[in-house]
């Protein structure tokens, strides 16, 4: 009888261990082995055919086709400055200087993947769209009101997260990875 | 007492192998992976461009860019792509069966504003090699890890304005088999 009570302990131990670990790491990604600047996370080497298996695991769930790394890095954001998990319900102030890159683009998304839609489109910011003001950081509004300047629209209920994407970078290589500079900061405003 | 610690200690390992044994399977079994999700919206050998909304096809896809994916299948033979990529910014990169990108050029390695790559199987890399013909532009080609995969054209819309022409362009791109060459004795 306590044999089998044992036999039961060890297999059960064993699946729970096992596969709880996959599924919190597929959800989640690994918690070291990435870029992190701030809030913003970045895995260099997802978009080569070196990624690791997490890396791997992560894009099959998500059914992401990763950006290969030759084009560009993206960068995710799920929690403000502060460690909060972003919220369509609040307004957003994103503030900084971004590293070099031929290009960039922001976009909002739901945790599944949609872009969050305003009046029925999709717009994303890009460095051919933003304005810019002179000797000035960088600063953008994410909000449900329009705000002058840049304005991101943000729309329905819950929680998001936000996708900054350099093409073109050289951040993420392994000579800049050591120097991960500022992106852009992530304020919360008030909520409604 | 001692033999519920052995038991403990061999869960936990039997656990982390439980652990190992499914990541690795996760990529193989995950339901909608990006190859699947672009079943309905691309077929095989034809480029179509991606709606622009939606996480159906291709999720946390960037909304300043078109999409234009064609989804391949080697066992008929290599694939040549031919797409036009405008220097805006623009990019093809070609990913394999569970979605990782093992390839990718962007517009500066355009010639006259496009990139031609062939596909290969690793079974065709000794045929293609005899086939060469001398003449022509020397032909880029790439072995494909997987037997199906998908390539996509994505091109940076700098603005709404953009879009219908870039939308145009990147249905333009072609995936279709390469023709077959006679093999002289």
């Amino acid at each position: 009888m306590r044999l089998i009570l044992l036999v039961i302990l060890v297999f059960g131990l064993a699946a729970g261990i096992g596969l709880g670990a996959t599924w919190w790491t597929v959800a989640h990604g690994l918690p070291v082995a990435r870029l992190a600047i701030g809030p913003w996370r970045a895995e260099p080497d997802a978009g080569t055919l070196a990624a690791d298996p997490y890396e791997r695991a992560g894009a099959a769930r998500r059914g992401e086709a990763p950006l290969a790394a030759g084009d560009g890095l993206p960068f995710t954001a799920e929690t403000d400055d502060a460690g909060r998990p972003l919220d369509l319900a609040c307004d957003y102030a994103l503030e900084g200087r971004l590293p070099n890159a031929r290009l960039w683009s922001l976009a909002a998304f739901s945790p599944s993947g949609s872009p969050i839609e305003s009046q029925g489109e999709t717009v994303g910011l890009n460095s051919a769209n933003i304005i810019r003001f002179d000797g000035g950081p960088l600063r953008i509004a994410l909000s449900r009101e329009a705000r002058p300047g840049n304005w991101q629209q943000l729309s329905g209920a819950g929680p998001f997260v936000l996708r900054l994407t350099l093409y073109d970078t050289t951040i993420g290589t392994p000579l800049d990875r050591s120097d991960p500079d500022a992106l852009l900061a992530i304020r919360r405003e008030s909520c409604r | 007492m001692m033999r519920l610690l052995y038991a403990l200690a061999l869960g936990v390992t039997l656990g982390g192998l439980v652990h190992i044994a499914t990541l690795f399977a996760v990529p193989l079994m995950a339901p909608g992976s990006a190859y699947d999700r672009l079943a309905g919206a691309a077929p095989v050998g034809r480029f179509a461009v991606l709606p622009e909304a939606g996480a159906e096809t291709l999720p946390f896809r960037d909304p300043s860019f078109v999409v234009a994916a064609c989804r391949y299948d080697l066992a008929a033979g290599p694939v040549a792509i031919r797409a036009s990529l405008p220097s805006t910014y623009g990019s093809m990169s070609v990913h394999n069966r569970y979605g990782q990108p093992f390839y990718a050029l962007t517009d500066k390695a355009a010639t006259d504003g496009a990139v031609e790559v062939t596909i290969l199987s690793s079974d065709d890399v000794a045929a293609a090699e005899v086939e060469e013909a001398p003449e022509g532009r020397p032909a880029l080609r790439i072995v494909s890890p997987t037997a199906t995969g998908f390539v996509l054209v994505r091109l940076f819309a700098s603005g709404p304005s953009a879009r219908p022409a870039l939308r145009d362009l990147a249905g333009k791109a072609s995936c279709d088999r390469e023709p077959t060459r006679q093999i002289s004795p």
